[in-house]
């Protein structure tokens, strides 16, 4: 028996990829709020403090265990002296990169990879049979 | 070595411990809470793409060089980054506890397939 990859456990139906996404969203957005404390020197505790808020539900909002309301994120983001700017857009997965420095665009109907190399120029290296989904990406 | 992920910064590789530790572990998650095992995946795959994880309560040294990746329901994926080849983070075992701390139990079973696995390497 082979065994299973992560792409193959994401891929399993339609329901995992649809778990899957709503997982990484949270996954993005917490650990962009995580990047802002960081460059900020603000704890969770501090951030707590600030929208009055215990640090329990701080914690549960990061680790997705309870669901973080848009206004919540904007309170966040506003407390940060931040804004969240939130848009949909294609997948973008990372995961078929030859090399570690590459990274594909992926594109609903015309499916292609980008190969940016280290001058920053991007170029065409093929294309890939994936099925592609709208993801919503966000911007602290 | 089993490859688990490829990723951007990070190659994924499980121990031979990995497989099945994770089908044991899975199956005691409570039907309710099977989302995250979603969010196992995209930790994981997150671990692979950015190198990292920012969230201490989701990705944390446990001691002695072992890492744990957390989710909100306890499931669990110890594992060590490789010291001889550069970007390789190699998964030891999957657990699903309630209780906070590692035990010893856990961190003696990593640093076994650590040991296996770096001598499967060197044969």
């Amino acid at each position: 028996m082979t065994d299973v990859t992560l792409k193959e456990r994401i891929n399993e139906s339609e329901e995992t990829k649809r778990e899957f996404a709503q997982e990484e969203l949270i996954l993005d957005i917490s650990e962009e709020i995580w990047a802002l404390l960081e460059s900020q020197g603000v704890t969770k505790v501090e951030i707590a403090e600030k929208l009055n808020k215990s640090q329990a539900y701080i914690s549960q909002i990061l680790n997705g265990s309870r669901n973080m309301t848009l206004r919540t994120l904007s309170d966040i983001a506003f407390a940060l002296n931040c804004r969240a700017q939130i848009k949909l857009c294609e997948t973008v997965h990372q995961w078929e990169a030859v090399e570690k420095d590459d990274y594909y665009n992926i594109r609903v109907g015309e499916v292609r990879h980008i190969y940016r190399s280290n001058d920053g120029a991007n170029s065409d290296v093929g294309t890939l049979d994936w099925t592609t989904t709208e993801r919503l990406s966000l911007a602290l | 070595m089993p490859l688990y992920y490829e990723g951007a910064k990070l190659t994924i590789e499980w121990s031979d411990d990995a497989k099945s530790s994770l089908e044991d572990s899975e199956a005691l998650v409570p039907p309710n809470k099977s989302a995250c095992k979603r969010q196992l995946d995209a930790l994981t795959k997150r671990l692979g793409d950015k190198g990292s994880l920012r969230s201490p309560d989701q990705f944390r040294n446990e001691d002695e060089q072992i890492y744990a990746i957390k989710t909100r329901c306890g499931l669990r994926a110890y594992g060590w980054f490789h010291t001889k080849r550069r970007a390789v983070f190699v998964i030891s075992h999957y657990i699903f506890k309630t209780w906070k701390k590692m035990k010893k139990i856990d961190r003696d079973r990593a640093t076994n397939n650590r040991v296996t696995y770096e001598a499967k390497e060197n044969d």
